[in-house]
């Protein structure tokens, strides 16, 4: 069964992004209109992933790694073409981010739940195992913005654990927390590969992708130059370095 | 756009959570707490008693319970659209990593206002006590008047949240509309007041607050009623208001999550 279906898929971005456009920008013709301010973060990226597949993503920094996730989970609209998920998706990327740092770790949680659907009950029922988890059990009154970002972190992920959408995106999930937590990382994507989740991960370790993929993208500069066999992609994206 | 509805619907819960937690921000940071609900409006109705008592009040009796009464309603619609520009790029860490429907941020934006203004309502009464000032029947209309200006402020902060997130102008622009928009409501002075009877239609018509005061204000000032055609006028505005500032914000929204 398709899960994500991706036609054609670009999106463009402005250079410098960071300066506010004013309303001179948008009175002034041609400012706007000037394509070379603007550049293709992806384009004509085509796929269809099942339901079940894990799928890697490597490509250098600013190949577009992140936003194609991004586009999979929806907080971005692509600028041409189409991208088409069934199911649910729970969003690993920059873990712990969303949480609100006035309110206490309870708080987040419930907020957290709260966001991807759940109800109060739902997560009463999982709120031990999050906390065990997250190993932050002596913190639950404290607001986040007291928390160290490794506990963050944690948190952020043990949350997003308990959601029981089919589509998991991961991105450098790994490459945070201290060892004896990405230890319990690594065992619960596995678990969650063989229990049928549909997951895409973002890593530079080629290591890790090729225990967890069964399917490799690489992307370079916006395009997708590769689609299919870890060890082939793999190959691609070291040669691609030098 | 029923599909957005109905997803926006489906936030419910995120939409109090929001609400909640701005309170929470609001009543536990600030040693005074709750005092400042109520400490606010009238600190700005003294101010503008003590003016507007320098050149007769208008010839309005009770003239601080009467600028009372419009404050409370006018600081929820003003102080929503200062804060609308805020409502999206403050959750830029949240809105670029989970997919919700983004609506729920205005929307959650426009409830803790209209939770501030509540809480805020119990002032009148105590003033009203004070100067020995009997109540209306139309103290009725106000959960009719609460829910047209939450469509009304809906729509204002669905609108301004989108534009402030992508142009930077938007903030400054807002707080110069503020100015003009509370000059021509009816705070502090009587709507019968403006002599140019084409002026003041008007502003009946393109401005909803000048209904909607009038509506609050008649639960304690029954002359101020400004009849239901005005009352139905600023429900269908308020609406048209709402239509126009989602699909707005539905226009924009490819355009905020990448300047966020």
């Amino acid at each position: 069964m398709a899960q994500v279906v991706a036609n054609q898929v670009g999106i463009r971005f402005a250079i410098n992004r960071k300066q506010h456009r004013t309303a001179r920008d948008f009175i002034i013709k041609g400012r706007r209109h000037k394509t070379s301010d603007r550049f293709w973060a992806l384009r004509h990226v085509s796929f269809q992933v099942d339901a079940g597949e894990a799928v890697g993503l490597m490509g250098a920094n600013g190949s577009g790694k992140t936003t194609l996730l991004k586009l999979v989970g929806g907080v971005m609209t692509p600028d041409e073409g189409t991208i088409v998920t069934t199911g649910a998706v729970a969003s690993m990327l920059s873990l712990g981010a969303g949480f609100s740092p006035t309110l206490t770790a309870t708080e987040n949680i419930y907020m957290t739940g709260a966001i991807y659907g759940l109800n109060r009950k739902q997560i009463n029922e999982r709120f031990d195992d999050i906390v065990d988890f997250a190993g932050v059990g002596d913190f639950l009154d404290t607001p986040v913005r007291h928390f160290s970002s490794g506990m963050r972190v944690r948190l952020g992920f043990s949350v997003i654990r308990e959601i029981d959408s089919p589509i998991v995106l991961l991105d450098e999930v790994l490459a945070v927390g201290d060892r004896s937590f990405s230890h319990k990382v690594f065992g619960h994507i596995e678990n969650m590969r063989v229990s049928g989740k549909t997951l895409f991960i973002v890593s530079h370790r080629a290591k890790n992708i090729k225990k967890l993929c069964s399917r490799l993208m690489v992307l370079e500069k916006g395009r997708l130059v590769h689609d299919g066999d870890v060890k082939e992609g793999v190959k691609l994206y070291r040669s691609q370095k030098n | 756009m029923n599909s957005r509805i109905s997803a926006v619907w489906a936030q419910k819960s995120l939409h109090w959570h929001l609400v909640g937690r701005y309170l929470k921000k609001r009543y536990e940071r600030a040693t005074l707490g709750y005092l400042w609900s109520l400490l606010e409006p009238a600190l700005l109705t003294a101010v503008y008693y003590f003016i507007f008592s320098l050149v007769g009040r208008f010839g309005v009796e009770d003239y601080a319970l009467f600028i009372m009464v419009a404050m409370l309603p006018w600081l929820w619609f003003a102080q929503a659209a200062n804060a609308s520009t805020g409502a999206l790029t403050s959750e830029r860490r949240l809105i670029t990593t989970v997919y919700v429907p983004r609506e729920v941020f205005p929307l959650s934006l426009t409830t803790a206002k209209g939770v501030d203004f509540a809480m805020s309502l119990p002032v009148i009464p105590v003033v009203a006590l004070a100067l020995q000032h009997p109540p209306s029947w139309y103290l009725a209309l106000l959960p009719l008047a609460m829910a047209i200006q939450w469509v009304l402020v809906a729509g204002v902060t669905l609108a301004l949240s989108a534009l402030g997130a992508v142009f930077g102008d938007v903030e400054r622009a807002i707080r110069v509309a503020m100015r003009v928009m509370f000059y021509t409501t009816p705070v502090v002075y009587p709507f019968d007041r403006i002599d140019h009877e084409g002026f003041a239609t008007a502003l009946e018509i393109l401005n909803p607050m000048v209904g909607l005061v009038r509506v609050y204000r008649a639960g304690w000032f029954p002359e101020s009623f400004p009849g239901w055609w005005v009352v139905g006028w600023s429900a269908a505005s308020s609406l048209i208001i709402l239509v126009i500032g989602w699909k707005v914000f539905a226009r924009m929204e490819r355009q905020v999550l990448k300047e966020l």
